[in-house]
């Protein structure tokens, strides 16, 4: 137990310094009224819109500190992102969202997303289809996941357009598109992890979605049992879904990880997520020591809607626990929680991605409230 | 002013280089007569306290403390949060322990968030200066509640409620209904 209780003499020695440094700046009182505004310098207006410290919003300016407003926009990823230079076009589709880990199968879904892609390939062109990973993992595995998730996407391409030429490769981890070593890797990773298609031609034509988006804006409040508080599950309690997996920063250490609950909530989905340590030393570990001196940045995909959601964030800084500042021990659970836009689309279940290097939780049922 | 309201970082610096929180005679900076009697989550309480849980002192989880909150008040252009905490006796260990100490020694980073307009709100601060109360110096005896007062920049929008994380390891409060004064 760390010492919290109070300590004397030497306590109240620094406690009295400490005194008459501050009383350099206030006046000493032994008042134990509650405190009002009036104790503190005038608030101004510098310190109400101060955007790093009291007001985060997160949707337009990037007031960061104190009131901050987080955009959605930029946390939502289409499956496909298409670029044009002169007349040769390229389109990227996102891994993460069209595969399960290490899986290179296609649902109906994204073969028909994947063909209205191509749909404005001219007749008779080219179509070079390359697949990309990221750098986890040894270069014979990646190089097989990539030509295997080619090839898929080749035959999406093939069955929606026979007309056209199609070259296919896999690169494995040999041409990344960006380095790994930013300070955001987990994102660097997602980039990675990718097919092209690229072909000499117009781009695609912006299509419909093909579900019905669901209401969208925030749902009036107030949306909850007042107050309520929901305790973190005890160890053994049953979750939505769970694994056991290793702990990337301590090897040998096992870690189970589970999905509480995923939960749509006004404009936003809030992902709940338990970690337990499976032995190791009783010394307390923090959840970024666990991973690797690594942050934990959750995303969920829609695999039908194909749609990934990724952990909101504003400059840099994610609405999400603090996983430096929660500590394990064995045997006792912690929940890590993130906040990320709500779903564009009616759906009930997605897929959840605790981290890459895990396997992900797929068909997470989705509570969408009342 | 008081001086539990100033200078808090030095405060915090000087008392956490000798391994302790307190300072000074254990005397809680709210009236103890605010303390909640049971009552489950959401029940409107004696103190005015609409919601309360019990939680694990970080790092310590031999010892609890528990929570109290008030509605979150309106006025003008801020946001005042009240929250009583009360520390288990044997956390006290006869003596006190001040909100610093029950919180995980730095853990209590408090949060407003906004689901519906995805906003989230910090305690106002500038250059040092937290509009808060002095988690060092504000103490009480097993037992015994004391009050934590911080404020906010106002809503952006006309919400009901709003979400309230206090320590990354503890359950956040959700819903704790905003009250408008003017």
């Amino acid at each position: 137990m760390r010492p919290i209780t109070r300590r004397a003499p030497l306590a109240a020695v620094l406690a009295v310094v400490a005194g008459l440094l501050v009383s350099a700046a206030s006046p000493a009182t032994d008042d134990a009224t509650p405190l009002t505004l009036d104790d503190f310098p005038a608030v101004s207006d510098e310190v109400l819109t101060n955007g790093l410290l009291t007001v985060r919003d997160y949707s337009d300016s990037p007031a960061f500190f104190t009131v901050r407003p987080y955009e959605p926009g930029p946390a939502t990823k289409q499956v496909g992102q298409v670029e044009q230079e002169q007349d040769q076009t390229s389109v990227t589709l996102a891994s993460d969202i069209l595969f399960t880990v290490d899986g290179s199968d296609l649902s109906e879904e994204a073969r028909a997303a994947i063909g209205a892609l191509v749909a404005q390939v001219p007749a008779g062109a080219t179509v070079t289809v390359d697949g990309h990973t990221d750098s986890v993992l040894d270069d014979a595995h990646n190089q097989d996941l990539s030509e295997r998730r080619a090839q898929s996407v080749a035959a999406a391409v093939a069955a929606a357009r026979p007309d056209v030429v199609l070259d296919v490769h896999g690169y494995g981890e040999s041409r990344l598109k960006v380095s790994e070593d930013g300070e955001d890797i987990a994102e660097d990773r997602a980039q990675n992890r990718r097919v092209e298609l690229h072909y000499a031609g117009a781009p695609p034509q912006a299509t419909t979605a093909t579900a019905p988006p669901t209401v969208g804006a925030a749902a009036p409040g107030p949306y909850g049992e007042t107050g309520l508080v929901v305790p973190v599950p005890t160890s053994g309690a049953k979750l939505l879904a769970e694994q056991t997996v290793d702990a990337p920063g301590r090897p040998g250490e096992k870690l189970r990880v589970g999905v509480e609950g995923l939960d749509v909530r006004g404009a936003s989905m809030r992902l709940r997520v338990v970690v337990e340590r499976l032995g190791g030393s009783s010394e307390p570990a923090t959840l970024y020591e666990l991973m690797g001196d690594d942050v934990l940045s959750p995303s969920v995909a829609d695999r039908t809607g194909l749609v990934e959601y990724r952990t909101l964030s504003n400059t840099g800084q994610r609405w999400s626990t603090d996983n430096l500042r929660l500590s394990l021990v064995p045997g006792v659970p912690v929940r890590f929680e993130a906040t990320l836009p709500a779903p564009l689309y009616t759906t009930p279940a997605l897929a959840v991605s605790v981290d890459s290097r895990w396997p992900t939780f797929e068909d997470v049922p989705v509570d969408l409230g009342s | 002013m008081r001086p539990s309201v100033v200078v808090t970082v030095l405060v915090v610096g000087v008392l956490g280089l000798a391994g302790c929180t307190g300072g000074g005679d254990p005397k809680p900076s709210g009236s103890g007569s605010a303390a909640a009697a049971g009552g489950s989550g959401g029940a409107v309480q004696q103190a005015g306290t609409v919601v309360e849980g019990t939680f694990p002192v970080p790092g310590d989880t031999d010892h609890t403390v528990r929570v109290e909150v008030e509605p979150l008040v309106v006025q003008d252009k801020t946001m005042e949060l009240r929250v009583w905490f009360t520390p288990d006796e044997e956390l006290a260990d006869g003596g006190s322990v001040n909100i610093y100490g029950m919180t995980g020694e730095g853990d209590l980073l408090p949060a407003l968030n906004d689901l519906e307009h995805l906003t989230q709100y910090f305690v106002l601060s500038e250059t040092g200066q937290q509009w808060e109360t002095d988690v060092v110096r504000a103490e009480a005896a097993g037992g015994e509640p004391v009050l934590y007062q911080a404020w906010f920049a106002a809503p952006t929008e006309r919400v009901e409620s709003l979400d309230l994380s206090l320590v990354a390891s503890w359950a956040p409060f959700e819903d704790v209904p905003v009250t408008y004064e003017d």
